[in-house]
């Protein structure tokens, strides 16, 4: 069994130039207008009778489930509801030497859980930062009441205020200023053609410019480096 | 950048065998990042807790599907759709079963 997603234009047309969807879809052959997109995506499947329980997208957490558990079975309501942070307390607070190795087991798994999540989100701090720490305080209230949670929760104040997340968030906005521009001259030629040159001279002359400042005043973004990379691929020289 | 937008869903459920005591599971959970290497086609290993047989003991086949896709970030304002596929291979060479 397989499962897919398939990213579609607003008629439904599949937006890729394989099997035959080329020059199909809305926009095509720009795959800019949709691509690179992320998505949270998540889809639980309740058999006939059930109630969905929103819950459910905890029940598993890498090797753990509820339905495995042995001694500690006081943590099985809130595990069902969902509630991450009670299970991890209470598993770290267990004191009964008979299910020490069990609560243990669940601290740690979902701590590594926990943490898997978190790298995820850290991943994309630089790429995604209006997103990242938002994320990384949902993540925190999830695992609240525990430690973890309030460790979380205080980290993503600290991404809010990091200098390095906030520039980045300027120059995601500055480059994403200039991405109709670069949309409308992006793989149609060089600035070194007189008559490209003349035809897209504003969106050129306004690319330059806001590649110019990311590069002066935001180096090391992702963003910048996206604007050095598409101002070199169009040939276009940048002012100091 | 265009957050949040949700303007629809198509699903195709085709399915197969094996008991599952839960009435509920994760199918697919993730943070993926659509790229020109994907572009309109992305692939999702399967959950540990997915059943081999979706109609008995409990019956998934005639139950629901619930979703939830946030739209994180993506480069323009372009409406898209999100087809959600399940299928199998292993008991038909040429064509999904």
């Amino acid at each position: 069994m397989d499962t897919m997603l398939v990213i579609k234009d607003k008629d439904g047309k599949p937006v890729d130039d394989r099997f035959g969807f080329g020059g199909k879809w809305d926009g095509s052959p720009d795959f800019s207008l949709y691509y690179p997109m992320t998505v949270r995506f998540t889809a639980v499947v309740v058999a006939k009778g059930a109630a969905y329980n929103p819950g459910a997208v905890h029940w598993r957490m890498g090797d753990l489930h509820w339905k495995d558990v042995k001694e500690l079975r006081g943590v099985i309501p809130a595990w069902q509801r969902g509630q991450v942070g009670s299970v991890l307390a209470a598993a770290e607070k267990e004191e009964d030497p008979t299910k020490a190795e069990e609560a243990r087991k669940i601290a740690e798994g979902v701590k590594a859980w926990a943490a898997k999540r978190r790298k995820e989100i850290e991943d994309r701090k630089l790429s995604l930062p209006d997103w990242a720490p938002g994320a990384l305080a949902r993540l925190g209230a999830l695992l609240s009441p525990a430690p973890l949670g309030k460790e979380y929760l205080a980290e993503s104040k600290e991404w809010e205020k990091d200098p390095v997340v906030q520039a980045s968030r300027k120059a995601k906005a500055l480059w994403d200023s200039v991405r109709d521009a670069l949309r409308k001259v992006k793989g149609k030629g060089k600035a070194s053609d007189p008559a490209f040159a003349a035809q897209f001279a504003a969106e050129l002359r306004r690319i330059a410019q806001v590649a110019g400042r990311l590069r002066k005043e935001f180096p090391d973004t992702p963003a910048a480096m996206d604007a050095l990379a598409a101002a070199g691929a169009l040939g276009l020289s940048l002012p100091e | 950048m265009q957050t949040g937008s949700i303007l629809g869903v198509a699903v195709a459920v085709l399915l197969g065998g094996g008991p599952t005591p839960p009435d509920q599971f994760v199918l697919v959970d993730a943070l993926h990042t659509h790229d020109l290497e994907t572009k309109g086609f992305s692939y999702f290993p399967l959950n540990a807790d997915v059943p081999d047989n979706w109609k008995a003991p409990l019956n998934f086949y005639e139950g629901q599907i619930r979703i939830r896709l946030e739209v994180i970030s993506k480069p323009s304002d372009k409406p898209v759709n999100l087809q959600l596929c399940v299928f199998q291979d292993r008991h038909s060479a040429d064509k999904h079963s």
